[in-house]
């Protein structure tokens, strides 16, 4: 372009700027308007994390219209958006506990990424961390889309529920997303929301404690050399700051070295994070954040931390605790540790007790040769008809849940509670009706393993 | 280490090897020695010598093979002499170390009227060598996640009187180490699971065969085997005897060792057709996660014979629903449109579950007649 054509270029710019704000290639939109849209399917899944993603995935492998729909981007919820990215426990004592979608999406993610399983063969002692899995976890979140698109689901991110109906043996569920309006009728919901939105919206009774556990942002810290450090100059450092009240020492667990020694990795805590609503989860992202740059602005002005930085930071913060349901059945403590089994036990939870607390966590590992199991009871709340409940907010304990709401457990939830609502359309009865031991087979036939079940799938 | 001194305790490593399992102490010997299982028990023939770097020493040492008679590695040793230095003081280190083939620790052994000692320079009780040789011999000790500077901050900590405010605690790491003997114990864990390690098992590889894999394939301890395993991802088609024992132990009780086995297969190695039969064999014993992987294989592969689609035809009515939709996937993407395929798609595309009856519907749309 020469000088004569960029003058005339800004000249009609400049009369196009006076006239109207259209340029060549812009094109005028009428003034912006939400869209309403009526959506009718068999099983609205509301939530596509952990256990969410894995039960529309089951749902639709059964032939049933699935709709699902998640508040973020992307689905696998605390896997992937909150990177909490090394799911467990998949095996006890030796022996698979839990299989099917889940451990298919995860060993599809090892493989691809070019990892390996840890030995399950060899006991992991008091550090189960040790069978935990390592994951890619935006390769994951590729991968639970693949397969929700490959089994029919209608994935509808950005949107959340605000009204719940039930009507002549239907849902109605209005929901809100970005720039959309929607009302969704469906014939089953599953609530994987993590909170029990769903399920609180719908009106069923909901349990929280007086004291929640901590949340946790995840991050990477790097720039600097372990080795080299002054640990212990560094330590006094830190309980001079904490004195001084420049830190807060439960947002660290009161260990400074631990966060330099795992350079961030899950040794966060954010007092009273939740994430059930907008507010609230804005408020612990806010907290986790400013907890990490006050931390990071505290190293950065210690011997050999000059160049300390953050390599790598999740966008929000994941959360271990908020609402449970007020279940047809309570899990205990007791329940959990003596590995109680059910007639009605769909799924296998195999993980310490692992209560956060502000001081830190220590694991109560169970006994040799105990898995617990989830009976399918404590996925219904109470008084409720077509509705299920599956992941961290089914009815259960503190301490219970501090071992059940772990991701293996919840992809094993998850999937027993699409099998459950397809099975519960196709028997027309509502999930507390369902025939378990048919349940039981058609979580089996999807390679799952339901405790006590014999293997009615394998040739 | 010198040839004649190198013989004497290759001579030892032999006489304690006999009951084979477990720890051995062997106090009544003039020297201080001790040893866990070893790989393979073939006598030694030769022994083979190379200069290598150890970072932990941050020197040249030189690194000793042991070979048997069929020219298969038996052990390796190295002699370490290095101080272990804290709060300015060093204690000088002399002792020398084994490996197996596989990388995994053997043992150790100290020259003549040497001891290891503790604080205040006591010698080591006998219990105390024992808990040594069973630490050394976990490769997986939390010990190995601790730093030598996270270990000499607990000896400062003190001073400021903080120790246990922030950090690993004391007990942490005493729990790791032999009681008084703590930077002893984690400079012999970091000279054990450092450098030598890497250097031993890739001496082994570069000798390796298939009659040897075959020995430690079948007669080695179960990390051994494991071991060998992961060497041979990618590459099993280079031994065909070891082929089939992987092959074997797809369907063994122990979870680890058959998804290792399945594992160390690649697309590439069911261009040979064989064993991609074999390999279907197997299939019906598998679990579902070993079915699945086994299915993405199949898809990655560039062809199927005939036979394998015969016989997962012959499987598909008792095949878990995410399996049928994969075989399905592999069938349709090899073009597979025999008769028989066709008449077991038509059967699933009037199956009751819909999800499936409409992928059979829209193969049987795109290859049937």
């Amino acid at each position: 372009m020469n000088r004569r054509d960029v003058l005339s270029t800004i000249g009609a710019l400049s009369v196009g700027l006076t006239s109207s704000a259209i340029v060549k290639g812009d094109v005028l939109k009428k003034p912006y308007k939400t869209i309403d849209r009526k959506l009718e399917t068999d099983i609205l899944v509301i939530g596509g994390g952990t256990a969410g993603s894995i039960a529309a995935i089951q749902a639709g492998r059964t032939g049933h219209q699935v709709t699902l729909i998640e508040c973020q981007s992307q689905l696998g919820g605390t896997v992937t958006t909150a990177g909490v990215a090394f799911p467990g426990l998949f095996f006890a004592w030796g022996k698979q506990v839990i299989s099917g979608v889940g451990w298919e999406l995860v060993q599809s993610a090892v493989q691809m990424n070019g990892d390996s399983l840890p030995n399950f063969s060899l006991p992991h002692g008091r550090e189960h961390w040790k069978h935990q899995i390592r994951l890619n976890a935006s390769l994951y979140a590729l991968l639970l889309e693949e397969k929700c698109l490959e089994a029919g689901v209608n994935v509808r991110y950005y949107e959340t529920p605000t009204s719940l109906v039930f009507k002549d043996e239907h849902w109605y569920v209005e929901t809100v997303g970005k720039g959309v309006r929607a009302e969704i009728k469906c014939k089953q919901i599953i609530d994987c929301s993590g909170n029990a939105i769903a399920a609180s919206i719908a009106g069923y009774k909901l349990f929280k404690e007086k004291v929640t556990q901590p949340g946790t942002l995840m991050f990477r810290i790097g720039g600097y050399d372990f080795e080299s450090l002054d640990l212990e100059r560094l330590k006094i450092a830190y309980e001079m700051a904490i004195d001084r009240g420049e830190l807060i020492r439960g947002e660290f667990r009161g260990d400074i070295i631990a966060l330099l020694k795992e350079k961030g990795d899950n040794v966060q805590h954010i007092e009273g994070a939740d994430s059930t609503t907008s507010e609230t989860h804005t408020e612990a992202n806010i907290k986790g954040r400013e907890s990490l740059l006050k931390h990071l602005r505290f190293l950065k002005k210690q011997p050999g931390l000059g160049n300390v930085r953050i390599e790598e930071m999740r966008t929000e913060a994941g959360i271990r605790e908020t609402y449970r349901i007020d279940g047809l059945y309570r899990i205990s403590y007791e329940d959990y540790i003596t590995g109680k089994v059910y007639p009605d036990s769909i799924a296998y939870s195999y993980y310490p007790v692992d209560l956060h607390t502000v001081e830190g966590v220590v694991p109560e590992q169970l006994a040799e040769g105990v898995v617990p199991t989830i009976p399918f009871r404590s996925m219904i709340p109470k008084n409720s008809r077509n509705f299920i409940v599956a992941g961290r907010s089914i009815c259960s304990d503190q301490l219970a849940n501090s071992g059940l709401r772990v991701q293996a457990s919840c992809m094993a939830m998850g999937q027993a509670a699409g099998a459950a609502a397809a099975l519960a359309i196709e028997k027309k009865v509502t999930p507390s009706d369902l025939p378990i031991g048919e349940l039981k087979k058609l979580i089996e036939m999807h390679g799952g393993i339901v405790p006590l079940g014999k293997k009615t799938s394998k040739g | 280490m010198h040839r004649v001194l190198a013989l004497a305790s290759l001579i030892f490593i032999l006489l304690v090897t006999t009951s084979g399992v477990g720890s051995n102490s062997v106090s009544q010997f003039r020297n201080i020695k001790y040893q866990t299982q070893q790989t393979l028990d073939f006598p030694v023939a030769q022994i083979n010598d190379r200069v290598i770097y150890d970072g932990v020493e941050q020197k040249d040492v030189t690194l000793y093979q042991y070979v048997s008679e069929e020219g298969f590695p038996v052990f390796y040793s190295r002699n370490v002499h290095t101080g272990v230095c804290y709060d300015n003081q060093c204690k000088l280190l002399n002792i020398t170390l084994y490996w197996n083939p596989t990388g995994r620790y053997l043992g150790f052994e100290l020259v003549d009227n040497e001891f290891l000692s503790k604080e205040d320079h006591v010698p080591f009780t006998d219990a105390e060598y024992v808990r040594l040789n069973k630490l050394l011999s976990d490769p997986d000790l939390p010990l190995g996640a601790f730093t030598f500077n996270q270990i000499a901050a607990k000896s400062k900590a003190s001073l400021y009187k903080v120790d246990g405010v922030s950090g690993a605690t004391a007990k942490d790491v005493l729990e790791y180490v032999v009681q008084g003997s703590a930077y002893t114990t984690f400079t012999l864990y970091e000279l054990v699971y450092g450098d030598t390690k890497t250097e031993v098992e890739s001496w082994t590889n570069e000798v390796m065969n298939d009659a040897y894999l075959e020995n430690v394939l079948t007669k080695s301890p179960y990390q051994d085997q494991l071991w060998a395993i992961d060497l041979i991802h990618g590459r099993i088609l280079d031994y065909p005897r070891s082929k089939e024992i992987v092959l074997d132990l797809m369907g063994a009780p122990d979870y680890s060792l058959a998804e290792k086995c399945l594992n160390s297969v690649v697309p590439e190695d069911l261009t040979e057709i064989e064993f991609q039969n074999k390999l279907i064999d197997k299939f019906q014993f598998f679990d579902f996660g070993m079915k699945s992987r086994t299915v993405e294989l199949l898809k990655e592969t560039t062809q199927i014979s005939l036979d394998v689609v015969y016989k997962l035809n012959a499987f598909l009515p008792d095949l878990e629903v995410p399996i049928v939709s994969g075989v399905l996937d592999v069938f349709l993407e090899k073009g597979i449109d025999d008769p028989t395929t066709l008449q077991t798609i038509k059967e699933i595309a009037n199956s009751e579950n819909r999800y499936l009856a409409k992928k059979a519907g829209d193969y049987m749309d795109r290859l049937g007649n």
